[in-house]
Order: C-alpha cells, then sequence, then structure tokens
C-alpha cells in the first residue's frame, strides 16, 4: 500500500500543505499540485458540501488518503500497511462495505445513489493514481531463482555442481534458459458433498411441513413466508458449506429465491385477497368506511359527491390495493393529508378540468413513501393510501395545490 | 458423497450470510412496523460487518506479517 511509484522529492507529488492551511491542508495541497488558488478547492468543497454531504466526504477521504508535506505515507496507509489487496478475503471485505455504504446512503440517508457513486469512483480513480490499486504484477524470476532451479535440476541429472557457475554466465549473457518446471500433481478431485442434496431435502420436508400445516387449517401460511423458508434453509446450507461440505449451486438457487421473495411480500395477505374494478361513491359522511381494501384491480374513492364540511367529519380513510391502481378522486376546494406508500410504481397527482385529467406530479421508484398536501388548508381529511405493486393517483376537480412534505424512495 | 471438514471458504459464508440477511430483513419489513424501519438496515448491516470481518481478516495477516519482519 505505501510502496508509491513517485518520489517524495517529485514536483507533481501531491501532499497537504503546512503553508495553506486551514483544516488539514488538502484544499491548500491541491492548490500547490495543479498551480492554481486554493479558494478554488475550497469553494468546490463547500458547494459539494450541499448535494448531500458529498463535499464532506471527500474532504475527509481526501485528508486520509494524501500524505501529509512532510510525510510519504497517508493516515490511511499508515493503517493498512502491508494489507494485501490481492487477498480474496480482503478484495471481498472493501467491496463490501462499499456496496453497504451505498445501500445505507442512498436508501436509509436518502443520499442520492448518483452522488455516492461519484463519490466512490472518485476516490477509486485517485487510488489508482496513488498507486495503491493496481493489478498483480506478474513476476519474472530472478537470475538467483534461475539459478537455484538450474542448480537443482543438474543435482537430479547428476551433473557436476562445478559447471554451475559456467552454464549460468552463458544464461545470463545471451538470454534467460527457459527453465523446465516439475509437471504438476493432478490433484486427486474430491468426492462429491452431499451438503447441497441435504439442503434441498431440508428445503423440501419443511416446504411441505408448512403446507400440511395450512391443509389442515392449523394457521394460515402467507406466500412470502414460503419464500422466507426456503431462503432460509438455502443460507444455512452455504453458511454450513463454509466449513463442511460444499455446495456452490446453492448460490444459484438463492439468487432464484430472492426476487420471489422480495415480490411475494409485496402481495396482500391471503384473508384480504379479492380482485375487481370497484368505485366507491359515498354521497354523505355515514356511507364512507374506515378503510377500503382490494386484492388485484383498479380501486376508485370517488369524494367529489361531498362538501368539505362533510370529509372534515369523516376524519381518516384508509386504503390500500395489493396490485393496481388506487384512485382518489377529491372534490375542489377540499384539503387533505396524503400519505402514500407504494413497494413498486408510482404516486401520481392529476387536476380534473370538464372531465379530462391532466397529470401534474409524478413520483415513481421502489418503496416510495410520500407525504404531501392536497388542495387549500387546512388539510384535516387525511388519506393512508398503499399500494404494493401498481399506481396511487390523487385526481382533484380543478387547479390542484400540492406541498409535499415528506418524500422518501 | 460426504461432508468433510474444509478450509474456511469465503464464498459460501458470504452468500450464505448475505442471502440470512435478506430473509430476516423481508420477514421483519413486513412483520413489524415501529415507525422506524429496521428492515432497511438489516441488509446493509450485515454487508458491513462482513465486510468489516474480512478486511479486519487481512489487517491482521498483515500485521502478523510486518511482525515476522
Amino acid at each position: 500500500m505505501t510502496d508509491y511509484n513517485y518520489s517524495p522529492d517529485s514536483s507533481t507529488t501531491l501532499r497537504r500543505s503546512d503553508d495553506q492551511r486551514i483544516f488539514a491542508g488538502v484544499c491548500g495541497g491541491l492548490g500547490e499540485h495543479f498551480g492554481v488558488n486554493a479558494w478554488w478547492f475550497r469553494w468546490a468543497f463547500i458547494i459539494l458540501a450541499f448535494f448531500g454531504f458529498a463535499g464532506i466526504a471527500i474532504y475527509i477521504a481526501s485528508w486520509l488518503l494524501i500524505p501529509d508535506e512532510d510525510s510519504t505515507e497517508s493516515i490511511a496507509g499508515g493503517w493498512f500497511d502491508g494489507l494485501d489487496m490481492s487477498d480474496t478475503g480482503t478484495l471481498f471485505g472493501v467491496v463490501l462495505i462499499g456496496v453497504a455504504a451505498l445501500i445505507i446512503a442512498t436508501s436509509v440517508f436518502h443520499i442520492s445513489g448518483a452522488i455516492v457513486i461519484a463519490v466512490a469512483l472518485g476516490i477509486i480513480g485517485f487510488l489508482l493514481y496513488r498507486g495503491d490499486i493496481r493489478p498483480p504484477a506478474k513476476t519474472q524470476p530472478t537470475v538467483d531463482e534461475m539459478i537455484e532451479v538450474k542448480e537443482v535440476e543438474e543435482s537430479a541429472d547428476g551433473t557436476p555442481a562445478g559447471t554451475t557457475a559456467a552454464v549460468v554466465t552463458t544464461s545470463v549473457a545471451t538470454k534467460p534458459q527457459r527453465t523446465h518446471r516439475p509437471p504438476k500433481e493432478k490433484k486427486p478431485r474430491p468426492p462429491k458433498s452431499m451438503l447441497g442434496r441435504l439442503t434441498m431435502s431440508v428445503m423440501l420436508i419443511v416446504l411441505s411441513s408448512m403446507a400440511l400445516i395450512e391443509l389442515a387449517d392449523i394457521t394460515r401460511i402467507e406466500p412470502y413466508e414460503y419464500a422466507a423458508a426456503a431462503m432460509g434453509v438455502v443460507a444455512v446450507g452455504l453458511l454450513v458449506g463454509a466449513w463442511v461440505g460444499r455446495a456452490y449451486w446453492l448460490i444459484f438457487i438463492g439468487v432464484l429465491i430472492a426476487p420471489v421473495l422480495f415480490f411475494s411480500s409485496l402481495l396482500p395477505s391471503i384473508a384480504d385477497w379479492s380482485a375487481g374494478d370497484p368505485r366507491y361513491m359515498p354521497t354523505s359522511a355515514d356511507e364512507v368506511a374506515e378503510s377500503y381494501d382490494l386484492g388485484a384491480g383498479q380501486m376508485t374513492i370517488d369524494l367529489t359527491q361531498l362538501s368539505a364540511d362533510e370529509l372534515s367529519k369523516v376524519g381518516e380513510i384508509d386504503a390500500s390495493v395489493s396490485l393496481g391502481q388506487l384512485i382518489v378522486r377529491l372534490p375542489s376546494n377540499v384539503g387533505a393529508t396524503v400519505n402514500a406508500e407504494v413497494g413498486v410504481g408510482e404516486v401520481t397527482g392529476g387536476e380534473i378540468f370538464e372531465s379530462v385529467l391532466v397529470d401534474v406530479y409524478q413520483y415513481s421508484g421502489v418503496n416510495v413513501e410520500q407525504v404531501f398536501t392536497v388542495g387549500p388548508p387546512p388539510n384535516d381529511l387525511l388519506l393512508n393510501l398503499e399500494v404494493g405493486a401498481g399506481e396511487i393517483s390523487i385526481q382533484y376537480i380543478g387547479e390542484l395545490e400540492l406541498g409535499v412534505s415528506e418524500s422518501k424512495g | 458423497m460426504n461432508m468433510e471438514q474444509h478450509r474456511f471458504d469465503i464464498l459460501s459464508f458470504i452468500f450464505g450470510a448475505l442471502f440470512l440477511a435478506l430473509t430476516a430483513s423481508v420477514v421483519w419489513s413486513v412483520n413489524f412496523d415501529f415507525g422506524f424501519d429496521i428492515g432497511a438496515w438489516i441488509l446493509p448491516v450485515a454487508i458491513l460487518v462482513i465486510g468489516v470481518a474480512l478486511l479486519g481478516s487481512g489487517i491482521r495477516t498483515a500485521l502478523q506479517r510486518n511482525a515476522k519482519n
């Protein structure tokens, strides 16, 4: 890690500056290196800090990766001195930490994935520039190594050891002589492990037991629970395979189950399963149900026949569609707060003028969670809307006044 | 057909741990709602822990090598 390709005295060496230091001397060092005013870099870091704290992250990374002015080794280089990046485990470790950081940054802290990837690529590029990351060098046998091999071969042939020097002199003077390596011994093929078959047997026994429990009406088992059980057994099989037995093909089985597990978790509970295109148009507050549920199809809740006073009496409406479209139509001059959740799909807001719907708002993605207000305040009516896979469509009669207060996804 | 003990196999371990974390993450997300989505954290934290463990192992090896030299 510390074996850099340039000398500390080189004029092109990037170092953190002592003279132009405000915090860690990163911008000062960059300014000296590129021959520009350090404030250009300072302003760049400040501006980038407003984009998901990218400027702060890059500054800290630079502080750790760029050596100090009177040093040849960076702070991070000191931590990982002697670390072998060609080691599979270490490389996997670094990659997994990067993947975890990406997932946490994008899905938990809702920082733009593009910024995180850009920062990661920037750091990788910098490490490549410094020579910290490079492909493993092909090692050429040294002359000493060739002499050693030659001596071994000759002593095996019964040639006197005294002749070695002459042979070596000749080989060095002309070109390196090809040395014959002893033929590799073929490793005996390990006997087939029964781990894979054992794991699949356990998986089938577990799944069939679950099915029998459900058929016996002991308890209801959801589709995702079958997928989770299958995935759990495969996972345990692979973990056992880390120490005992071996069955790499279980990875392929796991990869096949993963999307089934994900999408089955978005399906509705079997108890709530229903299908169709129901349309509800209550004409008074008493006719409004507390909740509306649909398994698959298009459900429309048309509240346009209700006045603002009646809707304020309703207070809260829950509606969910597992697979399909959920449409809520609101009358003009009624304010509502919408709490929308979509597993996979989109949330749209549209205006209706003379029976024509025009979408003015659209947000799509995976695990979309949005809280926003529709119409004029006070937005007393609370709409808790949920769609597993599909679309939530808010249709407003008149000009849509929309304010997004929270957005995830 | 056998089940012989062997050297630690990193590939099996990583995929086994990831699949287990994925299962836990989905089951948790479907069944529990505490207003704080722990399910969203399980998978990245599991990946992070595995990554740190592997990197830690590499650092330990490097330190041992340095101590020998």
